[in-house]
């Protein structure tokens, strides 16, 4: 059997969810009735009450319901200011919706430049390769004819593949960097969407 | 007793025993406990759902080198009061209609008033 002061630690411990002054006002309560009752029947008491856990448990619930109807008070609230959006928004329609227009061709553009780079980057690759391996063929095409060209245009050759083989490398790698910092910030948005969904069914 | 009492009726009967004067939490408790089966516990989420509704509020007086926290009734906990009132009027009547005994079979606990109803 427990005494008063493990009683209240326990009620305090069970409730440790709630907000501060709600346990403070729950402790207070239950250690004046024990004041009240007195020394004597502090045994007695302690009988009469439920468990902590279960006295915790109607503090809570009461808690909940009274939260419950304060956050439905607060949801009209925020239903009248939908409203008011929406009429802010026809209002202010002829100017909003020029400004949308833009915003929108601005995305475009700035899609349409990352591609244009992209597609720049590989087209300028795949040409240096394409001169490289013209520069090597007529190189060995020339050989008979002219041995120091044919050397100069293998040479040439040569340093094209592998200045090749370096804007591929980099371009390969900056491709790959790009696409795991989209899927990280893509990941991200979702896991802090998901928090606030957790959050707002908590406060629910 | 096989009926429970239920948060509804407990609200209206602890705004009752405010009705009649200010009180602490201890002695709300005994005086409901005489009437009706309550565990000594049932009576802090009620008051405090009172106290959050503006139903009464509180104050504490100094007793014995402690404090006494007294619950005192609004006007808005009087008219609450009377709402519960009425709607049990009502709900009496209601439930009288299938449970009421006959008045020949009230075993020694027929007061004046309550026979007059029967008729």
């Amino acid at each position: 059997m427990m005494n008063r002061n493990e009683f209240i630690e326990a009620l305090r411990r069970e409730l440790r969810n709630l907000p501060q002054d709600e346990i403070d006002a729950a402790v207070e309560y239950y250690e004046e009735y024990f004041d009240e009752a007195g020394p004597d029947r502090e045994q007695e008491v302690l009988e009469g009450l439920d468990s902590p856990k279960k006295i915790a448990g109607q503090i809570k619930s009461e808690y909940a319901v009274r939260r419950l109807d304060e956050e439905s008070g607060s949801t009209a609230r925020k239903g009248l200011s939908a409203v008011w959006w929406v009429i802010i928004g026809i209002c202010s329609a002829p100017l909003s919706i020029p400004a949308a227009i833009a915003l929108v061709a601005l995305a475009v553009c700035g899609f349409a430049v990352a591609l244009a780079v992209v597609v720049s980057v590989f087209a300028a690759v795949i040409g240096v390769l394409v001169a490289a391996l013209g520069m090597l063929v007529l190189g060995i095409m020339v050989i008979p004819v002219t041995l120091s060209v044919a050397v100069m245009l293998i040479g040439g050759g040569l340093l094209s593949l592998a200045l090749f083989a370096a804007i591929g490398v980099l371009a390969v790698i900056g491709l790959r960097k790009i696409v795991a910092a989209m899927v990280k910030w893509l990941r991200n948005k979702n896991e802090v969407y998901k928090a606030q969904k957790t959050e707002r069914r908590y406060q629910g | 007793m096989a009926f429970k009492i239920e948060s509804g009726l407990l609200d209206a009967c602890a705004l009752s025993i405010l009705s009649r004067g200010d009180t602490y939490g201890y002695e709300i408790t005994q005086s409901m406990k005489q009437a009706v089966s309550i565990s000594e516990s049932t009576l802090y989420p009620v008051l405090r759902r009172l106290q959050k509704e503006k139903l009464c509020r509180t104050y504490d007086e100094p007793y014995q080198g402690r404090n006494r926290r007294y619950y005192s009734i609004t006007d808005a906990g009087r008219q609450k009061l009377e709402e519960y009132q009425n709607d049990w009027e009502e709900y009496r009547t209601a439930i009288d209609g299938f449970l009421a005994l006959p008045a020949d079979k009230k075993k020694g606990m027929g007061t004046g008033g309550e026979n007059d109803e029967q008729k």
